[in-house]
């Protein structure tokens, strides 16, 4: 479980959130004081420090100061500033500092505070993850890593390449094909791990594909995702709930990462 | 030779009347309007079938068996009125038949003619006076069966295209009519040949031309529908005239000369009254008429705002539809730039992307809201309601609130009732957007002082959500607006710029589905505004479930 430090004076509003964080997965420590959080830092290793600039004894940009240039602290220590940034040049300073990330007080619930914690997580990993991909081998040495070959049918070429560069680097071998005819004989031709496709399409539909492949031998149990752009959320669920695909994702709400994710996830329940 | 049958008592009272009703039904006619050929057309139906009538009257009258028969052949010329009524039906759909159409739909009718006085036709036996039904009968009865399914086919297929309320009642007015008139003639020959032994034949008969009399009052009626003024006026001034005469004629009569001094003033009196009368109906059918238009104008004006409204909601679901994909191809590719996917990216170019991330979100969710909106313009949101503690729900979302509300120095309460309250159903994810809408505006609308939210059972049957705050307020005559779609007031857009507009809105349908209502309040511009959630304890627009035992608990 990812764990995260933060600063909150106030009892009352430190449970609000101690709470949120705890129901959505994450660890979280709170302290009161700027010098706490110093303390915390040493003694403990956090994947994530949400920094207030208005807290007692010290303030946030000091402490940030201080976390960056004392070579005592953990260079890698991702900070997310929690403020009123109302000032441009308030913002350009932490960032000068060294901060991560920023998330504004007044615009943020609690609840999308713990969405915006968990997004820069996620995207901290990624940058991990990248960062060593990168240096390895390039970003072709991806390919096909995982020993999955994925066929992925979609229309709209923003998306193709979005999803299909996304699943590569995440160490998937991947077939895309733009349109519903020439996805339906690749499809039923057979020869890879996993169907992901789009319902609207043009030619043949999504729907259809997947009752055909599902008619076949190997296509019986393939894991299949579908993406949507136009269905609701409701029938989405529906839809993955019969079972004749594992997932459905709305296109609109779902990131690159989520999908790649949700990827892994399927397979790893199918193994 | 003379055939002695009996001329039925009945008959001038029978056949008379239709026959001036028939008459005035013409005169009416052209009075409206002389020029027209769709009620030229007709009129000639009601001539053809007014002299049929007197034919009729004669066959009963004349017993001298050679003009019987004379009259009994020409009584077939009856059936000239069904082309007329196919001419008037091509005009009335707007097909004015030209010269060489005429003729060549009467063409079949005027052959048939040319043998109208062989033996083709009726015959008489001079024995025992029977008719004998000609061929030449069967003959036009063909062609006008032909010409009657013709012109009720013709109609039809137009009321089917025609959208305007008016034409499409005209249309089976007629239709009616004709296939009344065909069942009842039809018919009625069988009926007098199965009675005639009984000797009822005659007597039934004399029923027959009623049926004229109901084919030609609707027919009439769907003419002048429209022109009911035109046509009362006319009526009132028959009547006027009429009394005018009867007063008057009186003077022919009367030889007393104080009598005649009595009508005479009597007369006078009559004559100036029924002027009266005459020009007060006429201005009174004057207004009615304007009012009649000006209705219809406003009823075609409202259709065509019903139909813009259509529109502008579709267009709203259509644009959002479209503009989803462009900004989730934003949203996953900036995610791919932040995570690294295209390389290491600088502090600086990371927090730009962020910032273009966060606006883009912004983006999405107005996006999303105005799907809401079109969604609920079209009826189209589904509702999942299920038994929900509501303190509970209302005091999370206060919780939400908290760090924002004590972030700008105000005060956020919550008070809940005493006694906990029943189980509602409720949709929680509705309810939760509707409070939340109502203590973020409070939030943002208000600098110092405090929020307040308070829960509380009301008269037993309703439960009551208060959001009161110490804000800007506003003026009593936007209350209502408040709840309008985009609405701000000049006020709230001082204060925050951004924001749709949209959340009261979208709430109050939430509510109106709960089968609740939700109201504003407010003292004043500067004086706090007061918003108000009240639901009905019992949700009438959700099924109770088994077992929930709300019912029985009060």
């Amino acid at each position: 479980m990812p764990k995260i430090l933060f600063v909150e004076d106030d009892q009352f509003i430190a449970e609000i959130y101690k709470k949120k964080f705890e129901t959505s997965g994450l660890d979280a420590d709170n302290v009161g004081t700027g010098k706490a959080v110093l303390r915390a830092v040493k003694g403990d290793s956090y994947d994530l420090v949400l920094l207030d600039l208005v807290i007692p004894e010290m303030s946030g940009k000091e402490v940030l100061k201080e976390l960056r240039t004392n070579d005592e602290y953990d260079k890698n220590l991702k900070i997310v500033v929690f403020s009123n940034l109302s000032s441009a040049e308030d913002r350009d300073e932490c960032l000068q500092l060294g901060a991560n990330g920023f998330i504004s007080k007044t615009e943020y619930t609690p609840s999308e505070v713990v969405e915006e914690i968990q997004r820069f997580l996620r995207q901290f990993e990624e940058q991990e993850r990248n960062g060593i991909r990168e240096s390895a081998s390039g970003f072709e040495g991806g390919l096909g890593r995982r020993g999955k070959k994925i066929l992925f049918l979609e229309d709209e070429s923003v998306f193709i390449e979005m999803f299909g560069k996304r699943l590569r680097d995440e160490g998937y071998d991947v077939v895309l094909k733009g349109e519903g005819v020439s996805g339906l004989d690749v499809a039923m031709a057979g020869g890879f791990d996993m169907l992901i496709t789009d319902i609207m399409m043009p030619g043949v539909g999504g729907h259809e594909i997947v009752s055909r492949l599902r008619q076949t031998d190997f296509g019986k149990n393939i894991p299949i995702i579908l993406l949507s752009a136009s269905l609701e959320d409701e029938q989405l669920s529906e839809i993955a709930e019969g079972s004749a695909v594992d997932r459905a994702f709305s296109k609109t709400r779902i990131t690159p990462s989520e999908l790649a994710y949700a990827v892994n996830d399927v397979f790893k329940k199918r193994s | 030779m003379q055939c002695i049958f009996q001329t039925p008592m009945l008959l001038w009272y029978t056949h008379i009347p239709v026959l001036l009703f028939s008459l005035l039904a013409i005169f009416f006619l052209f009075s409206v309007d002389a020029r027209s050929w769709v009620i030229r057309h007709l009129a000639i139906t009601f001539i053809i079938f007014s002299l049929w009538l007197l034919d009729l009257v004669a066959q009963w009258v004349i017993h001298d068996v050679a003009m019987n028969l004379f009259v009994s052949r020409i009584s077939i010329l009856g059936f000239m009125a069904m082309p007329f009524f196919l001419l008037f039906a091509m005009s009335f759909l707007g097909r004015i038949p030209g010269m060489k159409q005429t003729l060549l739909l009467l063409a079949p009718f005027i052959f048939g003619c040319l043998f109208i006085f062989s033996n083709l036709n009726i015959q008489i036996n001079p024995e025992d006076c029977n008719t004998q039904t000609g061929i030449l009968y069967y003959y036009f009865s063909f062609f006008s069966f032909v010409y009657i399914a013709r012109s009720v086919w013709m109609l039809i297929q137009a009321r089917k295209q025609s959208r305007e309320q008016n034409i499409r009642k005209q249309i089976v007015l007629i239709v009616v009519a004709m296939i009344f008139s065909v069942c009842w003639f039809a018919l009625f020959p069988f009926l007098i040949d199965y009675t005639v032994s009984t000797g009822l034949g005659d007597e039934l008969s004399q029923i027959m031309p009623a049926g004229i009399l109901i084919f030609i009052g609707m027919l009439t009626y769907a003419m002048l529908r429209r022109r009911l003024f035109d046509v009362k006026i006319a009526a009132t001034n028959i009547f006027t005239v009429v009394i005018w005469i009867l007063v008057g004629s009186q003077l022919l009569f009367v030889q007393n000369l104080t009598s005649k001094i009595l009508i005479f003033a009597t007369f006078i009196l009559v004559v100036i009254f029924g002027i009266a009368l005459m020009r007060s109906v006429r201005e009174e059918m004057r207004r009615k008429e304007e009012l009649q238009r000006i209705s219809d104008s406003l009823a075609k004006a409202n259709e065509r705002l019903r139909e813009l409204d259509n529109t502008k909601t579709e267009f709203i679901s259509i644009a959002s539809h479209q503009l989803r994909t462009p900004l989730t191809a934003i949203k996953g590719y900036l995610s791919l730039l932040l995570e690294g996917s295209y390389g290491a990216v600088s502090a600086e170019v990371m927090d730009v992307l962020e910032k273009v991330n966060l606006v883009n979100r912004n983006l999405i969710q107005l996006v999303e809201d105005l799907l809401n909106v079109s969604r609920i313009d079209a009826g189209r949101i589904k509702y999942s309601f299920e038994p929900t503690q509501l303190e509970t729900l209302v005091a999370e979302r206060v919780d939400m609130f908290m760090p924002i509300a004590r972030d700008r120095g105000i005060e956020l309460g919550l008070r809940l009732p005493k006694k906990a309250l029943p189980k509602m159903m409720i949709d929680p994810s509705k309810m939760r957007e509707a409070v939340s809408n109502l203590v973020d505006n409070s939030i943002k609308y208000t600098e110092k002082g405090s929020v307040i939210v308070s829960v509380e059972l009301v008269r037993d049957e309703a439960v009551r959500i208060l959001v009161e705050d110490t804000g800007i307020g506003f003026r009593e005559e936007d209350g209502a607006k408040l709840f309008g779609k985009f609405v701000r007031t000049q006020e709230t857009t001082k204060v925050y710029v951004s924001g749709t507009g949209l959340g009261l809105f979208v709430g109050k349908s939430f509510v109106e589905a709960h089968g609740g209502r939700m109201w504003a309040e407010s003292d004043g511009l500067g004086k706090g505004s007061r918003f108000y959630i009240e639901l009905p304890v019992v949700n009438p627009k959700a099924p109770m479930e088994n077992g929930s035992g709300e019912e029985g608990e009060k």
